[in-house]
């Protein structure tokens, strides 16, 4: 299994949110650990800061299960310094993917990753700073960038899945070149 | 890479920066604003101004032992009192609560009488005292209301003589409000009035006025007119209207800036 097909399994986790009651039955720490997996098999500049963000990631999701209110937009001032830190290190994990992506298919360059990073930062902003506008127009703007973002993220997969094909037929020519040789 | 680390640092001081400075704009308990027993009406009206984010919850509110809780369930057969319980006005830090208790039984209305104060209960166990005015209805044999009209833009009354009397004077006892017109027989009247006027049956009063920032839902203001009644009795007639614009964020500001420390 390849870099990206992992990565797609890995972000379909956190993508569903089937819960039984309490019972997730696609928990978001399933999808981290497959994706700290597939950063361990790859060779490349980032795989280790994304591997360990992945795996920081899985750790808070575990403790968001147990302590669900940590997620839970609240005034508790730990709980909100912990949701910013868990929000950077998400950006952070992402931009890791994108770099080893970029890495394992050189010359296949794009503009999706640095626009989905920005919106992603501004959106990470906005949610902190918007608290301090207009009731109204902090929720008719962060209802609107949820909407984006939603877009984005479906697109992202769809990323995901191209750059996916491209490893294979990657994989497939170095084995063919490989048994030429 | 280096420069997202620096802009995850940059965005992640500022989203910190933000979240204490909001966290210093938190209120540690509501802040009772104002509230009515309207006997009249058989309701209990009041408001507190809270946090917008993480609002403390309402949970009773008290009168001489007696708790008026919102979630009591409605039975057709036994009205018991019921709440709306809904938001006022939302602001950026703070929001306004105003609950509106409606009582259907007599019995209900017992426990308020001789009121002026009640001790609203929070759910995190935080209590506050809230001072009442009372209104209760008084019959006004000289007039009978044909219609009228509240909003934002103002408010009106039509009104049909129904015993003949002498008016003294016409005032507002709200200083929110102020008189915008008067008239008899669809005839513009100077106030204040500079000599008494004759009032007789089936003469029509109109008397038109602006809008008032209402503390909490469905408050009212009254309009006073001193009159001589048919027996020469000095007698005031409280006509009633709703103020309907809702406090400015400035007024929820100030508020808090004046007793946030309570």
């Amino acid at each position: 299994m390849n870099f990206h097909k992992l990565i797609i399994i890995g972000i379909l986790f956190q993508f569903f949110d089937i819960n039984f009651g309490t019972f997730d039955i696609f928990p978001d720490f399933i999808g981290f650990i497959i994706i700290v997996y597939a950063f361990s098999k790859v060779e490349a500049q980032y795989a280790k800061l994304g591997a360990i963000c992945a795996t920081v990631l899985a750790i808070t999701s575990i403790i968001g299960i147990v302590q669900p209110e940590m997620f839970v937009p609240s005034t508790n001032l730990t709980f909100q310094i912990v949701a910013i830190l868990n929000g950077l290190l998400s950006i952070l994990y992402l931009s890791c993917i994108f770099s080893v992506s970029k890495e394992i298919l050189r010359g296949e360059e794009s503009m999706f990753p640095r626009l989905y990073i920005s919106l992603l930062l501004l959106f990470q902003l906005f949610t902190y700073i918007g608290i301090h506008f207009a009731v109204d127009l902090y929720e008719i703007i962060l209802l609107a960038t949820n909407v984006l973002l939603f877009c984005f993220y479906i697109y992202f997969i769809v990323f995901l899945w191209k750059r996916k094909n491209k490893e294979n037929r990657l994989s497939r020519r170095r084995g063919s070149k490989v048994s030429l040789d | 890479m280096k420069r997202l680390l620096l802009i995850l640092a940059v965005v992640g001081i500022i989203q910190i920066a933000s979240t204490l400075y909001y966290d210093t704009k938190m209120l540690d308990e509501p802040i009772p604003v104002a509230g009515m027993i309207d006997f009249a009406n058989k309701t209990i009206k009041f408001s507190y101004v809270t946090n917008s984010l993480d609002p403390h919850e309402f949970q009773s509110i008290e009168f001489n032992g007696h708790h008026y809780y919102p979630e009591q369930p409605f039975s057709m057969f036994n009205a018991q009192p019921q709440t709306t319980l809904e938001t006022y006005v939302k602001y950026t830090y703070y929001s306004m609560i105003s609950p509106v208790i409606w009582l259907y039984d007599n019995e209900d209305l017992t426990p308020l009488e001789g009121v002026t104060k009640g001790t609203i209960h929070f759910k995190n166990g935080i209590t506050t005292t809230i001072p009442l005015t009372t209104y209760e209805y008084e019959e006004i044999p000289q007039l009978q209301s044909l219609s009228s009209s509240v909003g934002t833009d103002g408010t009106s009354g039509f009104y049909k003589v129904l015993e003949p009397f002498t008016l003294k004077q016409v005032t507002v006892v709200d200083n929110r409000v102020d008189l915008l017109n008067f008239k008899i027989n669809g005839k513009d009247v100077q106030l204040p009035l500079t000599a008494p006027l004759q009032f007789n049956t089936e003469d029509k009063l109109y008397i038109e006025t602006t809008d008032g920032e209402a503390q909490y839902e469905m408050e009212l203001f009254k309009l006073e007119l001193h009159i001589m009644d048919a027996e020469q009795k000095d007698k005031i007639l409280t006509l009633t209207q709703f103020l309907n614009t809702k406090p400015s964020e400035d007024w929820v500001n100030n508020l808090v800036k004046e007793r946030g420390e309570l």
